[in-house]
This record gives structure tokens, sequence and C-alpha cells, in this order.
């Protein structure tokens, strides 16, 4: 049997308390290193909700290629929440500080944060912010000019008219509760839309916003109907 | 107990915080208060000019807080009403020859000689902004119907609320009732829905505004003009007094129809 370097540590797996660090080694070839990423199962990678992944180039140069090579074979398909890109080559961590991703470390805590949500109980006017590493819940208005970002979901129970960014590590399986939504640009994951503005069916109205096949979805939140309709 | 601090503010530019000043300085000063309106917009002074002092100015609350005059040597009286004094910003100096504490020591040497100090504030939400609201009790927000005004307003209401001031009360300013109407403007009901806080008074939009200003003599001097009216009215609310609103008219006529049908009784 032919020896092949891949075989045995192109890609290492380590458990942290944030979930698992996937270590690319600096040694093998992107070819090499793909083939490996992409044979271990999805099922090695299920963790406990508000985990993941972080992915660590080391000092290995990373080509854009080579980003998108990971994304398409190996984080799309297994569904991976990635909480940051690692890399200590300075032209590979520009690039991907480029792409949006996050190039610090998880801190501390954070990733099991992610199961907690926080409650405003005050609307929040222009200027103001809120930051949270799980969900958040807003019993009041979000005025124009107010922020917030969450590593969960958002409800805004009253008019969502500022700037909400949920899953904001790239979780992309969260929601955006607005009890009137009144916002031209949402944020979920590492999806931006801006195309929102008043001529749509939905503004103004208490909406769930979802993100599904690459795009946002909305739909007309009917308390009479116990659900979300459509 | 001494009077009280009001700092008179919006955040945006433009949107008539040294008019609702100058204005409601006269209006209290007239109904027997005495009253102080001190120009905090250093650097950028103007209220001397639209309550027509400007030829009075010697010295500014600068050269107070400097010892190079005494308070009552910076401050002038207002021949028209006994009551009502100025205190003047320094025109070439910037926002930073003064610090918070030292606007809040100026405020309290005033306080025990007067029953009103209001303190016109520069826009913005720097060094300017931070000292006129350091030495206040009390603010009044200005706006106008306008979203980006309003989202200012907003901004400030939220820094003066972490500040601790209160009461925060509203004065919506240069209204069109006939833009409302017709859903060009946002209404008294859309801005209060966004900005929570108390509505003191509408000044509706009025050519008399501007020529008062250039002429340097306030509006409630002498008001027979609606926003001069309106200034009047805040300026009652401000003490306490239970005033009714001003009755905004669009001015339109109201037709052949509409005309008859009131004949009619209808």
């Amino acid at each position: 049997m032919a020896y092949h370097k891949a075989d045995f540590s192109a890609v290492q797996l380590k458990g942290t308390n944030f979930g698992i660090r996937v270590i690319f080694s600096e040694e093998f070839s992107d070819d090499d290193l793909l083939r490996k990423f992409e044979s271990i199962s999805k099922e090695t990678y299920v963790l406990p909700v508000g985990t993941g992944v972080v992915l660590d180039f080391q000092s290995r140069a990373c080509s854009e290629e080579l980003i998108e090579n990971i994304l398409r074979r190996a984080i799309w398909p297994k569904e991976l929440n990635v909480l940051a890109w690692i890399a200590t080559n300075e032209e590979t961590l520009e690039r991907l500080s480029r792409t949006g991703f996050r190039t610090t470390e998880p801190v501390e805590g954070e990733a099991h944060a992610g199961n907690t949500t926080l409650i405003v109980n005050h609307s929040l006017r222009s200027g103001q912010h809120e930051e949270s590493p799980g969900n958040v819940v807003l019993i009041g208005h979000l005025n124009g000019g107010a922020e917030i970002f969450a590593g969960g979901s958002v409800s805004v129970l009253g008019r969502l008219n500022g700037l909400v960014h949920a899953g904001r590590l790239g979780t992309e399986g969260v929601y955006i509760f607005a009890g009137s939504f009144e916002s031209r640009q949402l944020r979920i994951g590492n999806r931006l839309c801006n195309r929102l503005d008043s001529d749509m069916k939905w503004w103004k109205k208490p909406v769930i916003i979802t993100l599904e096949e690459n795009g946002l979805l909305f739909r007309e939140w009917k308390m009479d109907a116990g659900n979300g309709t459509a | 107990m001494g009077g009280r601090v009001i700092v008179i503010t919006s955040g945006k530019g433009g949107v008539g915080k040294t008019t609702s000043t100058a204005n409601l300085a006269v209006a209290l000063a007239k109904n027997g208060k005495k009253v102080v309106a001190v120009d905090a917009d250093i650097g950028l002074r103007n209220l001397d000019v639209v309550m027509g002092l400007e030829n009075r100015v010697v010295y500014n609350f600068i050269d107070v807080i400097e010892q190079k005059c005494r308070l009552n040597q910076a401050m002038v009286r207002d021949k028209r009403v006994g009551n009502l004094f100025l205190l003047p910003a320094a025109q070439t100096r910037t926002k930073e020859a003064v610090s918070p504490d030292q606007m809040v020591e100026l405020c309290e040497q005033l306080r025990p000689d007067f029953d009103f100090i209001l303190l016109d504030c520069p826009a913005g939400i720097e060094r300017g902004f931070r000292n006129a609201s350091a030495g206040a009790d009390e603010a009044l927000v200005v706006t106008t119907p306008e979203v980006p005004s309003v989202r200012d307003a907003d901004r400030i209401i939220g820094m003066l609320e972490s500040m601790g001031k209160s009461p925060i009360r509203l004065i919506i300013n240069r209204l069109r009732p006939i833009m409302v109407e017709e859903g060009d403007m946002l209404a008294k009901d859309d801005i209060l829905d966004v900005l929570s806080i108390k509505l003191i008074g509408i000044v509706p939009e009025d050519d008399s505004v501007i020529r008062s200003a250039n002429r340097g003599e306030p509006l409630t001097f002498s008001p027979e003009s609606p926003a001069a009216q309106a200034f009047v009215n805040i300026a009652g609310r401000m003490q306490g007094m239970e005033v009714p609103w001003l009755q905004l008219d669009t001015g339109r006529s109201k037709g052949l129809v509409s005309n008859l049908k009131k004949m009619l009784g209808l």
C-alpha cells in the first residue's frame, strides 16, 4: 500500500470548551488537506447547541481558491457552525478578514453563552447598542440608529426600525422576530439584506425572518393562527 | 431653593434651539419671572443677535470662568423687560475653553438669583453638548417634523436620560399642518411614538420667526403670530399652568360645499 501523508495528519481535530478545533497542517498540499477534511463524517461535528468549530490554519499560506473549496466541499455540506478562522500567516489573515470572517479566538465561555437569552426591558434609542453571544429579547422598540448584535436569535417585541444582526458568528439557523417590521437592513449569519423598503407587503407588520435557500424568508406572524404563515 | 436650570437642546443643528431659547426667555420674563438666557454655544454665538442685544455684549461667560470679570459684569440686562438677562458666549474661543465642572459651577452661581436659567445648547453630541447639559436639571428637546431631526432628538434623549436629567420634554418646531394633512410630513403622533417623552408644545411654521430673528426682536414681545402664541403657551406650561393646545389650522379654504353645510348646520 502506498504511503499517503493525508491519511495521518493533514487535519487534526481537538476538543475544546467551545466545540472542536480543526487544525490544518502546514506540511500537506491543498488537495491532501481538502480530501482529508471532506472525508471526516458529518456526525463527527454533531455538537451541543451554541458550540461550533474553529478552523486553525496555523502559519499555512492559504489561497482564495482553498478557502472557497473548504466552504464548498466541507463547511456547507456538513452545515458546520464556524466560530472563527484563525491564521498566523499575515497574507492568509488579511484574506480571511477581507471576506468578513471572524479571525479572533472565541472568548472563554462565549460559545456556551449561545444558550443564554439577554432580556432588555426598555426601548433602545438611536445610538444605543446591545450585544450578546446568545439570544436577545427586546421588550420595547428598536429605534432608528439603535443596534442589536446577537450570536443567536433576536426578538424585538415592538417596532424594529434599527439594525439587527442575528447569528453574528456566522450561525444561520437563527431567526429575527419583529412586532412591527420597519427596518431597511437586516443581517443573519454571514448574509446581509439591504433591499428592504416600505413598499413591501409585510412592512409595519409582525414578522419572523429566517435564512433559507440563500435568501431571507419573511413570514407574517398572525396571532390568531397560532403560528407564522407565509 | 434656587431657580430651575433647563437646557434647550436637539442634537441636529438648525431646528430652532436659539429661537426657542430667546422666545421662551422673553415669555417667562413677561410672566414676571427672573430669567437668564445663557448662550452655551461657544465659538458660534448667536443668542445675542436673536435677542437684539449684540451691541451691548462686553464680557462673556468664559471671561467669568477665567476670572477676568465678575458674573454680573458679563450679564446683559434686557431693557425691554427688566427681569431678563443674557449671559453671552465667547465668539473667539472653542468648546474646549470650558469644562462640564465649570459649567456646573457657573449654573450654581446663577441659581440663587434667578427663577429660570435657560441654556442654549450647541448642536452635536460632543463637548459642547456635554458642557451645556452638565449644569442642567431639566431639558427641552427641540425637533422639527423630519426623520433625521427626530433620529437625532432620539439620540440626545437617550444621552440625557443616562445623565439623569428629568423631566425631558419635547418641542416640535416648524410643523406645517397642511403637509401633515397631505401625508408629506411626520405628524405629532408619529414623532411621539418614536421619542416617547412628554410634549410641551408645537410651534407652527411661521414666516414671522425669520423676520424677528433678523430684527433681533423675539416674537414673544408682541405675541400676535401663531408661533409667538405657541412659545407663550410653552412658557406657561413650563410654569405649571394648564394651557389649552393651539388649534393648528391648515389655512385651506373649506370650499363651497363645506361652507354651505356649515351654514345649514350640517
